[in-house]
């Protein structure tokens, strides 16, 4: 079971041999992103076949962890338990730069939650996890950085 | 392929009491709705050879009892009993259109001649959908840690994205709100009748997950609703006024491939199903005269009225601004009130008033429609869509 961080208690993490190696680069301070070594195209969640090519071996690439915020919503009420402390918080959908449709979900760290607007661009920030050495990849403001 | 083309008829309807939290257990709200369907069309229980639904539980962290938390077809087909069933369908998602639809296919295929569909849903005492989850595997692992468990935040992404890319703001879709309220003030059915609402009421109610508020979600309820099918050859031997199937489809598949939920992914897949259901049906937006498009959360039928071509993509928010939605309109919507102003139901606030409306049975606020569009689900988890017909 997780332990709290700062008041709040994260569902504990069983990672598969699917997601082990993303949650292994999180640990390591990296934002990797399952690709198809048929056809580079990335996947996330990692998938054990490439609906593109249906080929079935993969690699993890470190990517860049920047990206513009593509959908978002801010929770007002405590209807997630073990999160009741962090409200209220912003959920992000992240699409990277390295491909378009390519979406990776955070909370927006370091910014009033009303920052989160659909089109400003972030960064990944890792934070601990609260259970072993696990790490949670999370997304910041890049600053001074324009709207997309 | 071979189009349905009002082959089959709806020819019972009925709900059973519906509210906020009821005395009866959720096994004596079917069984009240099921039976007042079957009485409806003039046939008994023993008439009764199919029967379809949608089982699940109408929440996060559910029990399991049937008859309490559920109703599944085993426990109907036991209690009320139904002695003659020769087939039976329990979809594993979507509402009581995709299971309707499953019957739909199966009185034309010939395996039943009377198909019984239903949708019960239980609202218990206390919070409803807090999300506690322990332990994550799966597509879980990229969601939970960051406290997105949330039914009401995972359907808020897409819109969230809708309103940015589009400009629709919370005003616009206030119209919506305050109008389905107005019908459902009109419906002795809704658990909101004779309880209208302002502009000012939707757009102060407090935030759950932003963009969507208390009010943008449908309300939690005990209630049933139910219909019966047969072929339009017997309905003609039935002291009824039958609904014609003219065209449906029960679909709902996700075709991307990420985390959450998209709007580019719903209207990917909404748009699929509408094209599908057009073509099923023979006939287009414009020979539609009467909407009921699912309100689960308050936004989605903005995305109907374009995945169906009832205007251009981007400016639903905007075509549902004039009188066109209306109850005096061209095409109104949502006239009993929808999900947002009867209750949560899952797709019966839509099926039973099309049916309804199509047989002139809605007093107050009965309105001028030969051809009604219904639908209820969602584009990615099971959707079930269909053109009634007052003629043949
Ligand atoms: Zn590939």
């Amino acid at each position: 079971m997780a332990v709290p961080i700062a008041g709040i208690r994260r569902p504990a993490l069983d990672p598969s041999p699917l997601s082990a190696p993303f949650w292994a680069a999180a640990a390591r301070g990296e934002l990797a992103i399952q690709a198809c070594t048929g056809c580079s195209k990335m996947h996330h969640p990692p998938v054990p076949v490439c609906p593109d090519c249906h080929g079935t071996a993969f690699d993890f690439a470190v990517v860049a962890g920047t990206g513009a915020i593509y959908e978002c919503s801010v929770m007002r009420q405590a209807r997630v338990v073990g999160f009741e402390a962090m409200v209220p918080y912003a959920c992000v959908v992240v699409e990277l730069d390295e491909q378009p449709g390519l979406l990776v979900v955070g909370n927006l760290l370091g910014a009033p939650v009303e920052a989160a607007r659909v089109g400003s661009a972030v960064r990944v920030h890792f934070e601990p996890y609260g259970q072993g050495d696990l790490q949670l990849p999370q997304f910041v403001l890049v600053a001074g950085a324009k709207a997309r | 392929m071979m189009p349905i083309r009002n082959r089959v008829a709806i020819v019972g309807s009925a709900y059973s009491r519906i509210g906020r939290h009821l005395d009866a257990p959720l096994g004596a709200l079917a069984l009240e709705a099921t039976a007042s369907a079957v009485a409806d069309a003039g046939l008994t229980l023993d008439d009764i050879d199919g029967i379809s639904n949608y089982p699940n539980p109408s929440r996060l962290n559910a029990g399991n009892v049937d008859g309490v938390d559920l109703v599944t077809v085993n426990y109907l087909a036991r209690t009320a009993p139904l002695r003659h069933l020769r087939w039976s369908c329990s979809i594993t998602q979507g509402t009581i259109t995709s299971s309707l639809v499953e019957a739909v296919h199966a009185v034309a295929a010939g395996a039943c001649n009377y198909a019984l569909v239903y949708r019960a849903m239980h609202s218990p005492h206390g919070p409803f959908g807090i999300a506690d989850v322990r332990r994550v595997s799966g597509n879980g692992e990229f969601l939970a840690p960051y406290g997105l468990s949330n039914t009401v935040m995972a359907f808020a992404l897409p819109y969230s994205r809708y309103m940015a890319k589009y400009g629709a703001t919370r005003e616009h879709l206030a119209t919506f709100i305050v109008r389905n309220r107005r019908n459902a003030a009109m419906n002795p059915d809704a658990v909101f009748f004779r309880s209208p609402i302002s502009r000012q009421d939707y757009l102060d109610s407090p935030m759950v997950a932003e963009p969507l508020s208390v009010l943008d979600c449908d309300m939690a309820v005990d209630g049933c609703g139910a219909v019966v099918v047969t072929t339009a050859e017997r309905a003609k031997d039935l002291p009824v006024t039958p609904v014609y199937v003219t065209g449906c489809v029960a679909l709902g598949l996700s075709y991307d491939h990420a985390p959450v939920q998209t709007l580019e992914g719903f209207m990917h897949s909404a748009k699929r199903l509408a094209s599908t259901l057009w073509d099923n049906a023979g006939v287009g937006p414009a020979d539609i005269d009467h909407l009921n498009l699912y309100d689960g959360f308050s936004y989605f039928p903005l995305l109907w009225l374009e995945a169906f071509g009832f205007c251009p993509e981007g400016e639903a928010f905007e075509f549902i601004q004039d009188a066109t939605t209306e109850p005096g309109g061209r095409l109104p919507l949502n006239t009993s009130g929808g999900a947002l102003g009867m209750g949560r139901l899952h797709g019966s606030p839509q099926l039973v008033e099309a049916v309804r409306q199509l047989q002139g049975r809605c007093g107050e606020r009965q309105v001028q429609c030969s051809m009604s569009l219904v639908q209820a689900g969602s584009p990615l988890h099971g959707c079930g869509a269909l053109v009634l017909s007052a003629e043949r």
